[in-house]
């Protein structure tokens, strides 16, 4: 089993640009513009079976592909760092210690795509992040790497690093691109996608961290060598953060569909705590929902997770022990799309997640009745079909794997309640 | 007395020339605004749409929509504890009713001296070291009840 994207993460100097470049960093981009025309960029990444790893899991060639050229306006570029999905903390990882990967990352894609201007949005509570990224630009324009003229090819790029204000929903696509023209972040309406008309209506394309990260490597190691890595279905490792009760969290490398989520948990981050079992798994981050211990034998890829009824999400694994109370969990989660509900005009997300952060905290604090239950319910049912955005449909079915795997949890502090 | 200063109104305008118009710039404005500052004070905002020739109420709801931005007073030491999914397995609720109980505040409120501000935050990205909390921009892994302790007594030494 290779690994590549954290190979030399905990070499302390990573972060700087004469040791990066001791690595190889920037050795992909250079290759690309001395050898390699845009469209050979775009083909090559197409034809790696590459996925973006923010949660979406489209090909990252065919939406590369799907840029709508508009004569006199410009393409944007738009690396989305606004990690907030709950039990994700992979992307700032790579952003403090190898900071030169994403750089690179995003040069390649912007010229790949024909941008002269590219933006990474930083989520604003990546103060630290935020720093190195901005010294790492520096340095790496002082070398000629980037800016202008790069490496007197005479291609321009000019790479910008926005902090986004940090709610949640500046990670959906749209809503980053309004953060960016300086609205407060809320979902567009699709159509039209942004690689149509994103960012000031001009063709934008929109990558996650991790999805970016990985193509200098298939830049420099060939097209072949990353398809033999991971499934046919998606190829490549991924950055799996695992937290919660286990023995050992952390961010671990692991081929995509190569582990069943039981191995991952066991093998990787070092099983339950000692003295306890697993009791439910959220396997792909807080939007993706609860799994109980019975379906942990499933492999993880993002279309078998898809299957039933689940998420492969950002491939964020929190393990909850038998010690976990699930009544305060599923509240938790309610609360959280409470909380990060926007300003847009959907009536159902924002009345809806109130409704159900409501009565789960009645039947946690044991005063509620088998109405709150009903309620929930219903509430469920009038969320499914979503607003703008699909955050409504989301807590929707993250409220209700709860309900469906773990009734009797429900139902027992209903059946205990204080009188 | 101008409530943007020279030095400030440069650096604005620093800003600007990244951006291909002024809504663009605001975000990054605002940022800056806030650390010379600590919150985005009324006054601030209103000379800011004199400079940005923009809407007041615009701004300033903008800055009220991000949980990053700050259009009221905090303390000198802004506390954010994570209480989202693995932060809460790890103890963070606890951790909250703690802090609340030695500062003498609620969530959402500044201690009586001006030199605590206790927030909660939906997952810091760092749910690998929970209970994680973040004092101004700094972040602290693993936080038990004694590192609360110790915290608060560093802080106020500074």
């Amino acid at each position: 089993m290779e690994s590549y994207l954290l190979k030399n993460i905990n070499l302390p100097d990573l972060k700087l640009l004469k040791t990066a470049l001791d690595f190889g960093a920037y050795n992909g981009f250079l290759k690309c513009l001395d050898s390699y025309s845009p469209k050979d960029v775009v083909e090559e990444i197409e034809a790696s079976g590459l996925r973006g790893r923010g949660g979406g899991w489209y090909s990252t060639g065919q939406k590369w592909n799907s840029l709508k050229r508009v004569k006199n306006k410009p393409a944007y570029f738009c690396c989305n760092c606004s990690e907030g999905e709950p039990g994700s903390f992979k992307d700032r990882l790579i952003i403090e210690k190898n900071p030169h990967l994403l750089l690179e990352g995003v040069a390649i894609a912007s010229y790949a795509l024909g941008v002269n201007t590219a933006y990474i949005c930083v989520r604003g509570e990546f103060t630290e992040a935020t720093e190195i990224l901005k010294k790492s630009l520096t340095d790496a324009k002082a070398k000629k790497l980037l800016g202008k003229n790069i490496h007197n090819t005479g291609y321009d790029l000019k790479i910008i690093i926005f902090r986004t204000g940090g709610n949640y929903i500046c990670g959906e696509e749209t809503a980053l691109l309004n953060s960016l023209e300086g609205w407060p972040a809320t979902p567009r309406e699709k159509p039209p996608y942004p690689a149509e008309a994103g960012l000031y209506g001009c063709p934008t394309i929109i990558n996650n961290v991790e999805t970016v990260s990985n193509i200098p490597y298939i830049i420099n190691n060939g097209v072949d060598w990353f398809s033999a890595i991971g499934c046919r279905e998606c190829p490549g490792n991924m950055l799996f953060s695992i937290s919660g009760h286990v023995k050992k969290p952390g961010v671990y490398e692991i081929p995509i569909g190569s582990f069943t989520l039981r191995e991952i948990i066991d093998q990787f981050a070092g099983g339950p705590n000692n003295g306890h079992s697993i009791k439910a798994v959220i396997p792909g981050g807080g939007s993706s929902g609860f799994l109980s211990q019975k379906e942990l034998d499933i492999t993880m890829n993002p279309d078998s997770l898809k299957k039933i009824g689940s998420s492969f999400g950002t491939g964020s694994i929190i393990v909850m022990g038998d010690q976990a109370d699930i009544v305060k969990m599923t509240r938790k989660l309610a609360k959280f799309f409470r909380d990060e509900s926007c300003k847009n005009e959907c009536e159902i997300c924002k009345k809806g997640s109130i409704e159900l952060t409501y009565h789960l905290l009645q039947i946690e604090k044991g005063e509620g009745k088998s109405e709150n239950l009903s309620k929930i319910h219903k509430t469920i049912e009038s969320m499914k079909d979503g607003g703008i955005c699909a955050m409504p449909q989301t807590a929707s079915s993250v409220i209700k794997s709860a309900l469906q795997r773990f009734p009797h949890e429900f139902n027992n502090k209903i059946a205990n309640k204080v009188s | 007395m101008s409530k943007i200063n020279t030095v400030q109104k440069e650096k604005i305008h620093k800003i600007l020339k990244y951006y291909p118009d002024n809504q663009s710039a605001l975000l990054p404005i605002l940022f800056y605004l806030q650390d010379e500052n600590r919150y985005l004070d009324d006054m601030v905002l209103w000379e800011l749409c004199e400079i940005l020739d923009m809407n007041f109420q615009f701004i300033k709801d903008v800055a009220e929509y991000y949980v990053m931005l700050r259009t009221q007073p905090v303390g000198e030491k802004l506390i954010r504890v994570c209480t989202n999914v693995a932060c809460t397995l790890c103890g963070s609720e606890e951790l909250v009713e703690y802090m609340e109980e030695k500062l003498r505040i609620k969530v959402g409120e500044t201690s009586k001296d001006g030199k605590y501000s206790l927030f909660t935050a939906h997952c810091l990205a760092c749910c690998n070291n929970g209970p994680a909390i973040q004092v101004n921009d700094k972040y602290y892994k693993h936080i038990s009840r004694k590192d609360i302790d110790r915290l608060l007594e560093t802080t106020d030494a500074k």
